[in-house]
């Protein structure tokens, strides 16, 4: 296929939480990397699978402030397992994680972990786009 | 990585009710892949069913917001309902935020049917409509009785999507201070029904009013004259007189006719376009492959041959090579 | 300010000055510092100077205690009244949250008149109106603050405790309506005692929507709501706080100073217009007004900027609302919070001092009372280490220091007072903008002000990435080391599901016919406050007090108001 598609990333976090500034810049800092970015927030974790498959997006970008982590992304996972989606598109999550958590992340399939105070937003945005 | 399939998997699934397959295939349909005639080819026989709504109008009219609402309305009637959402891209990167499904999902979560897809607009004048024709005869054959196309409704880039349109939303709001601009600047033209979004706010009754006015004038030629309809899409006032003014219209269009000349519009407009991208490519090839061409270049600059001459010899030689190449094929 | 003679003098140093640098060799004149400006945007010259003040008229300044109130609201203060500590907690469990409540109690912790700080925050489903029951807050009941929605929840947390002796604020953002009106009929139905002794915060923060991009009530029904919290709390709880001079969350989200202040002013007067439209009188209304700004580590410019707020604020009221009481002129500022975003989670022990700074802006512009978060609060619900550290904060600046010794020490400065005009210019400007933009709530709703704090946001985001704004131990001296493992606050999973039980067993007990009959009246009134406003003003809290009572949940009173006020609503 001589497709010349954009590299499509989700950005998504809870509804509930109002903790974005920096999210939004990272969509900011992801659309000048020359991404098409699509920016969520879910009120339930399954909206976020439905609407990659929408999109159909290669990363799924997911940020935690303060809650949620455990169950959201122990879901996210097992729906992407289920629509065989799992290989197929990347999941980087950041937030307040703990060292412990993120070996947890990575176990259950997650493909970038981002904690808090290793890294800036550019290595996210490197990541995202590797 | 995304699994490499084959086109015709793809649209087996998408014919299964597959939302993955129709995100894939609308990502292939949306960039002009080279595969976009086969895919059509294997789509085109299961569409022509769809109504398609478009939306436009200034931004802060609250178009998302009006849009989320009546789907998440026809939804709960039972009708399938797939929205394209438009948002600008950089012109200088070419990324874009896409910012509309936000706005929407809040009414159409989890528990609806209704797919929604952002589409940025590269930032491009034109092509943009071809996109979102294919993309919509994508979501066509998945089964969607009403497309709703959203556009930022600022350029012209966007206004050319509601030509694919059967019919045309325009979202107003008070308060918008150059609603008077907006009336004269090109919207009226392309308006079916005007909707007058956050009726609730003062100054309301004045652009009512005014918009009334503008109507007499705004009818299109030979069809019935545009209707206002008042909405708070917010508190969800006015959705179902949308509808029914909407259900009206298409009424109107099936009856006088005018559902088969728009159609057919939009047919002569893909058709072009697909004609042009044709010619497109088989020019790009001769300029490029075509030692003719590169002779005809040399003979211009080192012989002192008159270029325009030289162009309509060159012509006539793009014109055999294009045959021969048909036939070759 | 000061006579010619002075100003004379100052001229001749100056010049003087000027001319010895003349004559100095080219190459031994040090060269010029390179030009500043604050936050705000405010150009500074290296050092001030009589000349600098002396358009200021000395009224504009004043004594402690005196109009305008810029040096402090009283003439004497933290000599005899401590700054309040007023830092919230809230766990998923009671026994967490009594624990860490009385913690502090032993640690010393005090709010006004010695009262026991219970401000708590609540967890997310909670703040959104959610029960846990919702599938929305699945994963989320108890994480990061207490879960709220029946009055078996207030049974658990405050039965035992003396309601006269606590200082409440519970957390509950687009559920305050709510929450305050099953906190009440807890006091009414199952204590039996006066709600009138209560001291409560009701949390009136409907406006975050204008400047966190998230969902919320749209402004006019914001302002509404607003209105109902106010209205019943001054009718029915003379001594709450229940108006909300809201400038943290606006700092929080990137707002500099000045334009901090200028959108939770703009905003108190809309909220103030609204109150008077119900007929309520402003001298009551204002003083019923705490402020709640942001302090960041710029320490004189947020010292000028509490100064400015308490100057413009008396003005404001005198002059735009005809206020006379003192007790409305005043600008009580009770819980100025430290700002998060300073805090960094690299070398996380040096937040103590990031915190100390903006502490200390605090005491220099006698403010009443702060919110020092702890250091930890970049990784972590505070843990009991780093809060004892934020109590302590507190009490060796008041009880090792000087500084508690005079009332407004840095009042007369020649910078403190022209950095306090200049931020009160500043302001102003940003509010002339947006009157002629067609007013605060045109701003508000056409995403004006959301873009302006976002755009700030976005230009201190570039800073830190380039260095221009520096982070020690971040993006300067930064030294490869791993720090402490991040001690991460998670409730136990059991807590959720043991919530979700409890608030359906309180759903199957209950009157059903009661609490149907009650929610219908909470429906009745939130359709009078959307279309009969401002003649239905006062119908919404007593309703939802009356179906609290009857046994109805948060999230079914939350449902019933989103559904009829337009809840969703996004600016821009």
């Amino acid at each position: 296929m001589e497709t010349k598609t954009k590299k499509r990333v989700l950005v998504t976090k809870s509804d509930q939480d109002a903790h974005e500034v920096s999210v939004r810049y990272l969509t900011q800092l992801l659309r000048d990397k020359g991404m098409e970015v699509i920016f969520t927030r879910y009120s339930i974790i399954d909206e976020v699978v439905k609407t990659a498959m929408e999109e159909d997006v290669d990363v799924i970008a997911l940020s935690f402030y303060s809650s949620g982590l455990q169950y959201d992304t122990a879901r996210l996972m097992e729906l992407l397992k289920e629509q065989g989606l799992k290989d197929e598109i990347k999941v980087v999550i950041g937030g307040t994680i703990s060292e412990g958590e993120k070996k947890e992340l990575i176990k259950i399939g997650v493909d970038e972990v981002f904690m808090p105070g290793v890294g800036t937003l550019l290595d996210v945005v490197e990541r995202v786009n590797a | 990585m995304k699994a490499k399939q084959s086109i015709e998997d793809l649209v087996k699934e998408l014919l299964g009710g597959s939302v993955r397959a129709a995100g894939r295939l609308i990502t292939l349909v949306e960039a002009n892949d080279s595969l976009v005639p086969d895919i059509m080819k294997l789509i085109y026989p299961h569409s022509g069913n769809a109504y398609v709504i478009g939306f436009t109008g200034a931004p802060g009219a609250g178009k998302s917001t009006l849009v989320g609402k009546l789907a998440k309305l026809l939804d709960s009637k039972g009708k399938k309902v797939a929205i394209i959402a438009i948002d600008p891209s950089s012109p200088f990167t070419g990324g874009a935020l896409l910012g509309d499904r936000i706005r929407m999902m809040e009414d159409v979560g989890i528990k609806q049917n209704v797919f929604i897809r952002s589409l940025g607009s590269r930032g491009e004048m034109g092509g943009l409509s071809e996109a979102t024709y294919r993309v919509a005869n994508v979501l066509d054959a998945f089964g969607k009785e009403f497309i709703f196309v959203e556009t930022v409704g600022t350029g012209q880039a966007e206004i050319e999507v509601t030509k694919l349109a059967d019919s045309v939303i325009v979202v107003l709001s008070p308060g918008m201070g150059d609603e008077i601009q907006t009336l004269k600047a090109g919207t009226m033209e392309i308006g079916d029904i005007f909707v007058l979004n956050k009726a609730d706010q003062a100054g309301a009754e004045s652009i009512s009013a005014s918009i009334q006015t503008a109507l007499h004038w705004a009818a299109k030629h030979g069809e019935r004259m545009p209707t206002l309809v008042k909405t708070v899409a917010i508190k969800e006032q006015g959705i179902e007189d949308l509808w029914k003014e909407l259900e009206l219209h298409r009424a109107y269009l099936i009856e006088s006719g005018q559902l088969k000349i728009r159609r057919e519009k939009r047919i002569r407009m893909e058709v072009c376009k697909l004609m042009e991208d044709k010619l497109a490519r088989h020019f790009n090839k001769f300029t490029c492959e075509s030692p003719d061409f590169e002779q005809g270049i040399k003979e211009v600059s080192t012989d002192n041959k008159n270029p325009c001459q030289q162009a309509e010899i060159l012509l006539e030689t793009f014109m055999s090579f294009l045959k021969q190449g048909d036939s070759e094929k | 300010m000061f006579n010619d003679d002075t100003l004379k003098k100052q001229q001749i140093l100056e010049e003087q000055l000027m001319a010895a640098m003349k004559a100095m060799p080219a190459e031994a004149v040090p060269p010029p510092p390179p030009p500043v400006s604050n936050w705000s945007g405010i150009k500074l010259k290296p050092s001030y100077s009589p000349a600098d003040i002396k358009d200021i008229g000395f009224q504009e300044i004043g004594i402690p205690g005196n109009f305008p109130f810029v040096r402090s609201n009283y003439p004497f203060h933290y000599q005899v009244e401590p700054m309040h500590m007023n830092q919230g907690y809230g766990f998923a469990t009671t026994e967490e949250t009594r624990q860490r409540r009385e913690f502090l109690q032993q640690l010393g912790s005090r709010s006004q008149g010695g009262l026991v700080t219970a401000v708590m925050t609540l967890d997310l489903p909670t703040q959104r109106g959610l029960d846990p029951d919702n599938p929305a807050a699945r994963g989320k009941v108890g994480e990061c603050g207490c879960s709220f929605s029946t009055l078996d929840d207030f049974s658990e947390y405050f039965d035992g405790l003396d309601i006269t002796k606590l200082f409440t604020a519970l957390l509950a953002i687009d559920n305050a309506l709510p929450i305050n009106a099953l906190f009440a009929a807890y006091i009414r139905d199952r204590r039996k005692e006066n709600w009138a002794d209560m001291w409560n915060l009701p949390c009136n923060l409907f406006h975050h929507q204008q400047f966190w991009d998230a969902a919320g009530y749209p402004p006019k029904t914001a302002l509404k709501m607003s209105t109902e919290l106010i209205k019943w709390h001054i009718d029915n709880m003379p001594r709450s706080c229940p108006g909300a001079f809201d400038g943290y969350n606006l700092g929080e989200s990137g707002a500099p100073p000045a334009m901090e202040v200028a959108f939770a002013m703009a905003h108190t007067i809309a909220a103030i217009e609204e109150c008077q439209k119900v007929g309520l009188d402003p001298n009551i209304v204002a003083a019923k007004y705490l402020g709640h700004p942001h302090a960041c580590m710029n320490f004189f410019e947020e010292v000028a900027k509490l100064r400015a707020t308490r100057r413009l604020w008396a003005k404001i009221m005198a002059q735009r609302f005809g206020c006379t009481s003192p007790d409305a002129l005043r600008h009580k500022i009770v819980i100025a919070q430290t700002a998060g975003t300073e805090l960094t989670a690299q070398e996380i022990y040096n937040n103590i001092i990031r915190i100390t700074v903006m502490t200390m802006a605090g005491m220099m512009a006698d403010i009443e009372g702060m919110w020092v978060v702890s250091y930890d609060e970049a990784i972590s619900i505070p843990t009991e280490q780093a809060v004892k550290v934020c109590v302590r904060t507190y009490q060796i600046l008041q009880e090792e220091t000087d500084l508690p010794h005079v009332t407004d020490p840095l009042g007369g400065s020649y910078y403190v007072e022209w950095l306090t005009s200049e931020m009160e210019k500043e302001i102003l400007k940003i509010m002339d903008e947006m009157d002629k933009r067609g007013g605060y709530l045109k701003c508000w709703e056409s995403g004006w002000i959301r873009g302006q704090v976002q755009d700030a946001a976005f230009k201190r985001f570039k800073k830190l990435e380039s260095g221009e704004a520096i982070k020690i131990g971040v993006n300067k001296y930064r030294i490869e080391e791993t720090d402490p493992e991040a001690n991460i606050y998670r409730r136990p999973i059991e807590v959720e599901e043991k919530a979700i039980e409890r608030v359906r067993r309180y759903k199957a007990n209950r009157n059903q016919e009661k609490v149907k009959a009650a929610l219908e009246q909470v429906r009745i009134a939130a359709i009078k406050v959307d279309k009969e406003w401002p003649g239905s003003g006062g119908v919404l809290m007593p309703a939802l007090v009356e179906a609290a009572s009857a046994g109805a949940t948060a999230g079914e009173m939350s449902k019933i108001m989103q559904e009829n006020l337009g809840y969703g609503y996004f600016s821009g």
